[in-house]
């Protein structure tokens, strides 16, 4: 015990010395290598997970909620398999159909009366195929299908935060009976990147038929188009609540209802609460577990960092290999003369060792400096206009610990390697070399 | 007095192409107090003889015994620490470590041996005084002449009381004033501390400070035959 902590005592006194008083240009180059590898790696990394981040986020907040509760059966409403009969249910368990919540308003109730729960929106979701005829003559008409949902203005404000986002005209009213409201993926402006399969640049003023599966065709006019950047929210249609009634027949009945909680990330207590008021027949998911089993986006973000990341560590690591390792081989003689008048092999490596540790914690303070000092705050007032949304740079927690952590064992290694190379060779060998 | 070095047989083949035979079977023994030198002309084997007596080498066949230790069984570790307690080490190029002061050079093996900190610097400055160097202990190699660094090379090899001092050439490199006083200093060393000294020398003139020359030819040993003892110690 004693012996060891003599032992690493002499390794720092060396590799003290060596820090101190060997090329400052050396230390600079290598410090400055560690320090540059490792902003590279929480760059890249950063940007992906904050575009993620931002994306994910854009989900929660213009399109699912918190909590996404949803009918028994889920699957999206499709009038092919049901006529338009079995859908005009009124009276409630007379022609139950699974695809509908009952009771949306006492539900709606019931969900606000548990504590930290802050708001709810119910929607209607159907399909429609959406027709636009720009010059009114039957011809060059510009067609495609959406998903169209309903909405009471007030509930959803208190929910989405689609109002906020208008970009030409204005957010539906709860009378609106003939006016329509669309994303800028529907409109194909505003910077939409969905252009080609959009009705062409309809503009608010505009008037576009919609053919509901059962049948029913109405004309609207747009009242207001609006730009999320959330691809799911700038591809739906709204409809006031009474509209989408008198053309699905129904009342009092959503197909999902949204629900904002207090503290976001406690999603699940929220959930078991809701199910403690022994609704029956729904289903509930938070937004996280709803995105997950909706839309694999998440997963491919998730690949493409892995292998940025794995890349960058790779070539990090052997940059930084390269040069502790020539560093260490330079000084062959050093450590041959040190083996000679008898210092133990293990106190000369350790002492390597401990030099490309220091490089490596120095290297990663800088870069987290940089990080955090100038390269998040600069994002932060400047975020970047990506399509995927606003994004400024955020730091992921584990990936800073897992680069730095390899960083710091690649350092480590390429320490460790010559030394313990040359120091097991011939001690004549060495001398002889300078 | 006792033996001690005593090598018996000692043969080194280098391997190559053409396998080079430095030591042809050499037997030599050294006793304890004595200030040898090795002599010879340039490529004789004198360095190839001090490696293997001073455990930096491994000689192809033979036997060497110091200090009562067959040394060429030792493990690789045993034979580090057997360098550390044993010998002290001079060569002709100095082996200084550039980053290291005088005063911190000569302190490193007392650090090995365990010696605590005001312990070695005090130990370490007596001894660079000794050499007549207490006015440059906190100075580099960089900033002392060939002379000086000579001097903290014999500091750092006498500072943990090695059993014997091996030493290298080491006036080769240095001009005659700064030699002299090398050789006056091993010879002081010997005298009043009694040092067993081991020195490869080819200045005939180091003669004169010496108990006993052993002259190398070839490989084998010619004159002042190394298992008989010099007639100064008699
Ligand atoms: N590592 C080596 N490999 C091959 N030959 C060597 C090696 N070291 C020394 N020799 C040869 O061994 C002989 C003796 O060398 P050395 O002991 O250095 O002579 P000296 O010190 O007396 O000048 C010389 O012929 C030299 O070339
Ligand atoms: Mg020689």
């Amino acid at each position: 015990m004693f012996k060891t902590i003599k032992n690493w005592r002499i390794s720092w006194f060396l590799a003290s010395r060596s820090i101190l008083r060997g090329s400052k240009g050396t230390l600079a180059l290598t410090i400055l290598v560690m320090a540059l590898s490792f902003i590279n790696i929480i760059f890249m990394a950063s940007l992906i997970f904050s575009m993620m981040t931002t994306m994910e986020q854009s989900f929660r907040q213009q399109a699912l909620g918190d909590i996404v509760i949803t009918p028994e059966d889920a699957t999206e409403i499709s009038f092919q398999d049901q006529d338009a009969s079995s859908i005009g249910l009124t009276e409630k368990k007379q022609d139950y159909n699974p695809k509908y919540i009952y009771d949306r308003d006492s539900v709606q109730e019931k969900l606000l009366s548990i504590p930290g729960v802050l708001a709810t929106t119910a929607h209607y979701v159907a399909n429609a195929n959406f027709v636009y005829d720009p010059e009114n003559d039957g011809e060059n008409e510009e067609k495609g299908a959406w998903s169209v949902k309903s909405i009471n203005p007030e509930k959803e404000m208190t929910v989405t935060g689609i109002h906020n986002k208008m970009v030409s005209g204005k957010y539906l009213e709860a009378n609106d009976r003939d006016y329509i409201m669309v994303g800028r993926d529907i409109s194909g402006g505003f910077g939409s990147p969905y252009v080609e399969e959009s009705l062409g640049g309809i503009q608010v003023g505009d008037k576009v038929k919609l053919i509901f599966g059962n049948g029913v065709q109405r004309e609207y006019t747009i009242k207001g188009i609006f730009a999320t950047k959330n691809m799911l929210a700038d591809m739906t249609a709204f409809l006031s609540e009474k509209e989408m009634e008198s053309i699905l027949g129904a009342k009092n009945m959503a197909s999902e209802i949204l629900v904002r909680v207090e503290n976001p990330g406690q999603e699940r207590l929220y959930i078991e609460k809701i199910e403690g008021l022994g609704i029956s027949d729904l289903k509930m998911k938070s937004w996280q577990d709803f995105l997950a089993s909706s839309a694999s986006f998440t997963d491919s973000f998730m690949v493409i960092n892995l292998i940025l990341s794995g890349i960058g560590l790779i070539v990090a690591g052997a940059i930084i290999f390269i040069v502790i390792y020539i560093n260490v081989v330079n000084k062959r003689k050093q450590i041959a003369i040190l083996k000679a008048i008898g210092m133990e092999a293990k106190i000369i490596v350790n002492s390597y060792v401990l030099q490309s540790m220091f490089y490596a914690v120095i290297g990663i303070s800088l870069g987290l400096l940089f990080i955090y000092g100038f390269v998040i705050p600069y994002f932060l007032a400047n975020p970047m206009n990506l399509p995927t949304g606003d994004t400024s740079i955020t730091a992921n927690p584990d990936t800073l610990v897992t680069a730095a952590i390899s960083l710091i064992s690649v350092a480590i290694l390429a320490g460790f390697f010559p030394a313990w190379m040359v120091s097991r060779g011939q001690i004549l060998d060495a001398m002889r070399g300078e | 007095m006792s033996l001690m070095i005593e090598g018996k047989n000692i043969k080194k083949t280098f391997p190559g192409a053409v396998p080079v035979h430095a030591l042809k079977g050499i037997d030599i023994a050294i006793k304890t107090g004595e200030f040898v030198a090795i002599m010879g002309r340039s490529g004789s084997g004198k360095s190839t003889l001090l490696h293997q007596l001073s455990l930096l080498d491994v000689p192809t066949a033979g036997e060497i015994i110091v200090d009562n230790q067959d040394i060429l069984k030792l493990s690789e570790r045993q034979k580090t620490l057997f360098r550390l307690t044993h010998f002290g080490y001079v060569f002709q190029t100095y082996a200084l470590l550039p980053e290291f002061t005088a005063l911190e050079t000569v302190s490193i093996p007392l650090m090995m041996a365990g010696v605590s900190h005001g312990d070695y610097t005090k130990k370490a400055k007596e001894i660079l005084e000794l050499v007549g160097l207490g006015h440059r202990l906190n100075h580099r190699p960089f900033e002392l002449s060939g002379g000086e660094q000579q001097r903290v090379a014999i500091a750092r090899a006498l500072v943990h009381n090695p059993k014997i001092v091996f030493a290298d050439e080491p006036c080769a490199n240095l001009d005659v004033g700064a030699s002299t006083l090398i050789m006056q200093l091993f010879a002081k060393l010997n005298k009043d501390l009694g040092q067993t000294i081991v020195l490869v020398t080819h200045e005939p003139d180091d003669e004169k400070y010496v108990d006993r020359v052993i002259t190398l030819d070839d490989g084998l040993i010619k004159k002042g035959d190394g298992v008989q003892l010099g007639k100064t110690l008699e």
